[in-house]
């Protein structure tokens, strides 16, 4: 072998033959690989750029978050045990016979609604529980009680593993659909909405602005929460009694009374608004009216009431109701009665009625305003419709709190109609779990695996596993586990995702590379025969030939990577230039970063990835060159010279 | 002052021609030297190379070629030899199968009682480096690199160290007169200059066999003879035993001897 100084100072002899030609093969190979850099630059670049948007959210962490399935009382995680059924259906029995007893030494009549059975039967065979009835949340909650299981924390523990670095957890709003459930109202303009009240709940997220707390209010871990704080603010209760809590974007526009943007205004005229709400949404109270289901049935019926004398008024043959109820003028307040012209039997029937269904569970009615103070702001949280870009991005990379509306968990104590808005709902909650833990992680990886291979599935009737799913069980896995608030995650996985794809196109690119180097060293070697023919005559070994091609296809591989990265870098620059100013302001507006001035760039350096390609490059030219170089130390030297 | 513009004028004019004439009487008074010197005997030194009963036959297309038939001869350490014949006498096919870069189709070359056949890749690669000094018509000098770099080429396939090579090269480069050409390249050279960087190249290794494919295939009268005296000093201070294929018969004649081949035969 010949010293690597002296096999460079010869193999740079043949960098200088054949420029023009060598140019243009340098030329094209590097424009493939070219792309490879620009992709990583740009690639880098956004991936950086959404981490430091993020760093006011929860981007920069990782947290698994686990729904409770309730699955203890299903049967093997199916449906209902034939033991429940039984059990309701032996207390709706005896409760039956106690109604009918009851109404017999009260004196009244009592015949059981058909809407109010806890067992419904479809005449199949097949039953299913009445998700209204307090007969059949009675039993689950028996069951449930009889059947103790460890805590829920210490079961999430226990299925996600001990590497967490903290664990937090949350409550949703029991859902809500039906006669039994609390309900949340706006107060607007001293007025109580009389429509938000009672709109049914299927889950966070369902309705944006306002309205949407007396659905989507979410009880939380400070941890959780303080990531979202306006500037000033905190998460205790204020000295007014108001309940702190984290607003969507949406709702505090609204609060705000600023008029919803035009659908085609500038990313500027957004960045502007943006911070006007942020300005002068922290610490705004409003007030919300709290009733017990009691209330709210009382409440409706005094506005069926003045809609049906309302609407018969001017008929002749309408005979008005004995008692007649109507709204109070007062908000949260419990209806007055307008008109009430029953006889004292009437009266004593009424009476009693009520004391049979306080017997059988029906509490006293009760309302209260609650008073809630802005201390924070999350980006809407919204169900997947669009399929925009900015959906696409909104819904896996902006950081949320997972509800549009979230208060800490401690106003579970502090605020007593917070337990009957967050009591549990057993028949409901094994669609919409109420309860939430969480688990937060230091490494990706750990967070991955957890949410990979230590998550559940529940099965509903009718549906099957698919391969690598575990059943979620009360005993083992009780836990359906997703990532959590922030795009870490989704980020990094992007980020794998991405350096799997750059691997094949870049396995694929240094294929062709390969080829289109192998023809142009091969041309180069060919034509350099005769060089090398003298070279052997002056003592040169095959090993010193090839050393030389060897040093020459790195000279190329060299100008090869220097090459690409001038092409990449001005292509990442440029894609920079183009899209970063409108990037920075959408993704301010996506990611409600704190600072609106913030850049979004295109491009960022990674390491890794320009050694990779540079690796890449490298392996191509000399792959390329191999068999050139095989072929020519092959050849006899003298069929070379005399070719002369 | 005009006649002094005259002078000047006839003396560019003729100064050609008097360099012409300078060189032919110098030719002349060679010849006439090496006519009149006495013939050298080599026969107490020892032999180097040694060709019995050597044939190749090449294989053009469907044709075969017999480049050299059957040639024996003997040459003795420090002996300047002319292989003369005409174009496809098979002059340099003999010359590259002592040179190690082909192998006879038949017969034996044996080099210091080595027969190269039987050598392998390795060992040829080494033996050119080390006892063989080429020559080349068409110099193949690099043209990317200076004129000291391209005399230590062979040194640098001979894995000499940098410091010696670079005093070895300019020892040689002294001795054919480039001394004052080390940095130059080979467009900035004469063809006389060119000639003796190839000289100088193959002699860099000192070589016990020099062999030179028509040195002077290229250069007139002068060079050619400062290329005689080249071979000239390095037979007398390195004992390299040279052989020169050449038609010129002027060259060949300043040899010890000349082997005459045609049709691949020795003929004299």
């Amino acid at each position: 072998m010949i010293t690597l100084i002296d096999s460079m100072k010869l193999a740079y002899t043949k960098v200088r033959t054949r420029r023009i030609r060598l140019f243009i093969v340098l030329f094209v190979s590097s424009l493939l690989f070219s792309g490879l850099v620009a992709g990583s630059l740009v690639v880098t670049g956004a991936l950086n750029s959404f981490r430091e948007f993020s760093d006011e959210g929860f981007t920069d962490r990782y947290i698994v978050a686990g729904k409770y399935t309730n699955s203890n009382v299903f049967n093997s995680g199916v449906t209902y045990s034939p033991e429940i059924y039984a059990r309701v259906e032996a207390l709706e029995k005896d409760e039956q016979a106690r109604k009918t007893a009851e109404a017999k030494r009260l004196g009244i009549e009592y015949v059981q609604n058909e809407a109010e059975k806890a067992v419904f039967d479809d005449g199949s065979g097949h039953k299913s529980l009445n998700p209204n009835s307090p007969i059949a949340a009675k039993a689950l909650a028996e069951y449930d009680a009889s059947n103790p299981l460890s805590s829920n924390l210490d079961r999430f523990k226990q299925q996600t593993g001990n590497d967490a670095i903290a664990y937090y957890e949350s409550l949703s709003m029991a859902p809500r659909g039906g006669m039994n459930n609390p309900t949340l109202s706006v107060i607007q303009d001293g007025k109580e909405d009389t429509a938000t009240g009672g709109k049914a709940n299927f889950g966070p997220g369902t309705t944006k602005g306002l309205d949407g707390l007396s659905q989507d209010w979410t009880l939380m871990d400070g941890p959780l929460l303080t990531p979202f704080l306006l500037k000033g603010q905190n998460l205790e209760m204020g000295k007014d009694n108001s309940i702190p809590i984290i607003a969507s974007y949406s709702a505090a526009q609204e609060l705000l009374k600023l008029p919803a943007l035009d659908s085609k205004a500038t990313n500027e005229q957004k960045k502007q608004r943006l911070s006007e709400v942020r300005d002068k949404i922290a610490g705004v109270t409003f007030q919300i009216c709290y009733r017990n289901s009691t209330s709210y049935a009382d409440f409706q019926n005094a506005i069926q009431q003045q809609a049906d004398v309302k609407a018969n008024q001017n008929k002749k043959d309408y005979e008005k109701p004995d008692l007649i109820y109507a709204p109070n003028p007062s908000a949260c307040a419990a209806p007055v009665v307008q008109r009430d012209v029953r006889t004292t039997q009437e009266k004593n029937l009424t009476n009693k009625q009520a004391e049979f269904d306080r017997i059988f569970g029906k509490p006293d009615p009760t309302s209260e305003i609650l008073t809630f103070r802005i201390v924070g702001l999350s980006p809407d949280r919204e169900l997947p419709q669009g399929i925009s870009v900015r959906d696409i991005l909104s819904s896996v990379l902006s950081s949320t709190v997972g509800s549009n509306w979230a208060s800490p968990r401690d106003v579970l104590e502090k605020v007593p109609a917070a337990q009957d808005v967050f009591k549990k709902d057993y028949a409901f909650s094994q669609f919409l779990p109420q309860e939430t833990y969480y688990a937060e992680y230091k490494n990706p990886d750990v967070a991955r695996t957890v949410l990979k291979d230590k998550t559940c599935t529940v099965l509903y009737p009718g549906a099957q596993l698919q391969e690598g799913q575990v059943a979620c069980s009360p005993e083992k896995r009780p836990f359906m586990l997703q990532t959590f608030g922030s795009a870490s995650l989704a980020i990094d996985e992007f980020q794998s995702g991405f350096r799997k794809i750059q691997l094949i196109v870049a396995g694929v690119i240094a294929l062709i590379a390969s080829v289109i180097l192998m023809g142009m060293i091969g041309r180069i070697i060919a034509d350099a025969r005769k060089e090398t023919a003298v070279f052997r005559a002056l003592g040169a070994s095959r090993l010193a030939i090839s050393q030389i091609y060897i040093m020459y296809t790195l000279y190329l591989a060299l100008l090869t990577i220097l090459i690409a990265l001038v092409i990449g870098f001005g292509f990442a620059l440029w894609v920079d230039r183009t899209l970063g100013p409108d990037t920075s302001i959408t993704m301010a507006l996506l990611f409600n970063v704190g600072d609106l001035s913030q850049p979004f760039h295109f491009y960022g350096l990674d390491f890794y990835d320009v050694g990779l390609i540079g690796g890449v490059i490298i392996v191509a030219c000399v792959v390329g060159s191999l068999i050139p170089i095989a072929h020519n130390v092959s050849r006899n030297p003298i069929k070379d010279m005399r070719e002369e | 002052m005009q006649n002094q513009t005259l002078l000047e004028k006839l003396y560019d004019e003729y100064q050609g021609d008097i360099s012409r004439l300078s060189a032919d009487l110098r030719q002349i008074k060679s010849h006439r030297d090496q006519a009149n010197k006495p013939l050298r005997d080599f026969s107490d030194r020892p032999v180097v190379i040694e060709l019995k009963g050597v044939s190749k036959r090449y294989k053009l297309g469907r044709t075969v070629v017999d480049a050299v038939r059957d040639i024996s001869f003997t040459i003795h350490q420090g002996e300047m030899v002319a292989l003369v014949g005409t174009s496809g006498s098979g002059k340099s096919t003999l010359l590259q199968m002592i040179g190690g870069l082909d192998k006879p189709s038949e017969g034996e070359v044996l080099i210091d009682g080595i027969n190269l056949k039987k050598m392998r890749d390795g060992s040829l690669s080494r033996y050119r480096g080390q006892k063989i000094g080429f020559v080349f018509q068409s110099f193949y000098l690099q043209p990317f690199l200076n004129v000291r770099d391209n005399i230590e080429i062979p040194a640098i396939f001979a894995r000499t160290k940098r410091a010696a090579r670079h005093q070895k090269s300019a020892s040689i480069a002294e001795a054919v007169g480039l001394s004052d050409r080390l940095r130059h390249y080979s467009k900035e050279l004469s063809g006389g200059q060119i000639q003796r960087t190839a000289i100088a190249r193959a002699l860099i290794n000192q070589p016990k066999i020099l062999l030179a494919d028509e040195p002077t295939g290229n250069l007139d009268q002068t060079n050619a003879a400062a290329i005689f005296d080249l071979f000239d000093a390095a037979r007398r201070d390195f004992d390299t035993t040279i052989i020169v294929v050449t038609h010129d018969e002027n060259l060949a004649a300043r040899m010890d001897r000349a082997i005459r081949l045609s049709d691949g035969q020795v003929i004299s």
